[in-house]
């Protein structure tokens, strides 16, 4: 017989493994750090997991998604750090690379100027549009991590997205 | 609103949805870079967290020494009951040998009770070797295999230190007085050896559990290396 705690946690852990370990990723500076704080919200997942496991999936993923972001917090709090994108690169941070060598160039310029970009942004939209664009997550879902509406999330991407790409056309005339 | 000011809102609008999905689109593409991980990262970490699963399920499924006294009780039962049905020669056997009778009786628990345990023994093969978490997958055509074995007295004690004078712990807490609740062995974080082994001497991942006041924090530390991984707090159901 199936152990049907071990297959929802497969289930799940195939679904949301890499979109949990992108935002982690997203969030920290060095890839040992994004791996060991991923492998803690999944370890906490289990530890709690016979209660967890009869919850709805929205739930699961506000609650997987809620760890990840609070580890981060306190990832930050304890080493005094600031958040910064920029400092990804220096962590080891590869962007994922094109076949065709001229998308490629063409991709690290976008890469580039959205990182620029997205530094300027504040930190509650910079966590908006990593929930949203790295992990992939619903405007409801990202609501149940932020504890904002679902309406004033689609209005903090909404404004985040206007002012990029404002930034991107005056940097392209510049 | 005129007419056209609605048409020309609209258009705006729409002009709006566009630009913003396709700013969306670059994000998404250039941000989706952030969701790769190492070769094996999301395997191996897949295969101790059933480790853990499969850990943290266990002691529902032990048989502990109460059941066993009253498994290897029933069987007895079962062969009173037996006995109760003899034949009437056998009865009359056992009323003339009332030494045989106790004797044999003896000798009937005894392998009745080395057969209990057996069966338990096999059934859970922890109980008799003492391993903790035995879990076995093959990556790329490897068997990687992870052991955690028994946490032991001097191993609980330097857990329990390491965690308690970590900085971290010591600024999670912030002075307040605590219990050890728990101090368990986990699965260790992430580890693939050339070989593919992940062995207890060489990985040492343990869970030390703090109680303050309300609150509890756990300290993930790794014995092997001496240092704290993570510090954080459990959150009530």
């Amino acid at each position: 017989m199936k152990d049907s705690a071990s297959e929802r946690l497969g289930q799940f852990y195939e679904q949301y493994f890499s979109r949990v370990y992108g935002y982690v990723r997203y969030k920290v500076n060095d890839l040992t750090t994004a791996e060991d704080l991923t492998a803690s919200v999944f370890m906490r997942l289990v530890e709690r997991f016979d209660g967890l496991r009869r919850h709805e999936e929205e739930a699961l993923v506000r609650w997987v998604f809620t760890t990840a972001h609070n580890m981060v917090i306190d990832h930050y709090r304890t080493r005094r750090e600031r958040l910064s994108l920029e400092t990804l690169i220096e962590g080891g941070w590869q962007p994922q690379q094109e076949e065709n060598p001229e998308q490629d160039a063409l991709r690290q310029d976008t890469l580039t100027s959205l990182r620029q970009r997205l530094g300027e942004l504040s930190e509650r939209e910079q966590d908006i549009i990593g929930l949203k664009f790295v992990s992939q997550l619903t405007n409801r879902q990202i609501a149940g991590v932020t504890g904002l509406s679902e309406a004033n999330v689609a209005q903090i991407l909404h404004r985040a997205l206007r002012r990029i790409r404002e930034r991107l056309k005056e940097g392209e005339k510049a | 609103m005129n007419e056209k000011q609605s048409e020309t809102e609209l258009e705006r609008w729409f002009e709006m949805q566009r630009d913003d999905l396709d700013t969306g689109r670059r994000l998404a593409k250039a941000l989706g870079a952030y969701r790769q991980t190492r070769p094996h990262f999301k395997e191996a970490m897949y295969l101790q967290l059933q480790a853990s699963l499969k850990r943290r399920q266990r002691p529902e499924d032990e048989v502990r020494p109460a059941t066993l006294l009253r498994q290897i009780l029933k069987r007895l039962n079962v062969i009173v009951e037996g006995g109760a049905r003899m034949s009437t020669s056998t009865r009359r056997w056992w009323k003339v040998h009332p030494v045989w009778q106790g004797a044999m009786a003896v000798l009937l628990a005894v392998v009745v009770l080395l057969g209990t345990v057996g069966a338990v023994a096999r059934a859970n093969p922890e109980v008799a070797s003492d391993i903790v978490v035995f879990m076995e997958r093959v990556l790329d055509g490897r068997t990687v295999t992870v052991v955690t074995g028994p946490l032991s007295d001097s191993e609980r004690d330097t857990a329990i230190r390491i965690a308690t004078s970590d900085p971290r712990t010591q600024e999670a807490l912030g002075g307040a007085q605590y219990t050890v609740s728990e101090v368990t062995l986990l699965p260790p974080t992430f580890s693939v050896s050339p070989e593919g082994w992940i062995t207890t001497s060489e990985y040492r991942v343990v869970g030390v559990w703090l109680q303050a006041g309300d609150s509890t924090w756990i300290v993930r530390l790794d014995l092997h290396t001496g240092k704290v991984i993570t510090v954080y707090q459990e959150e009530g159901d």
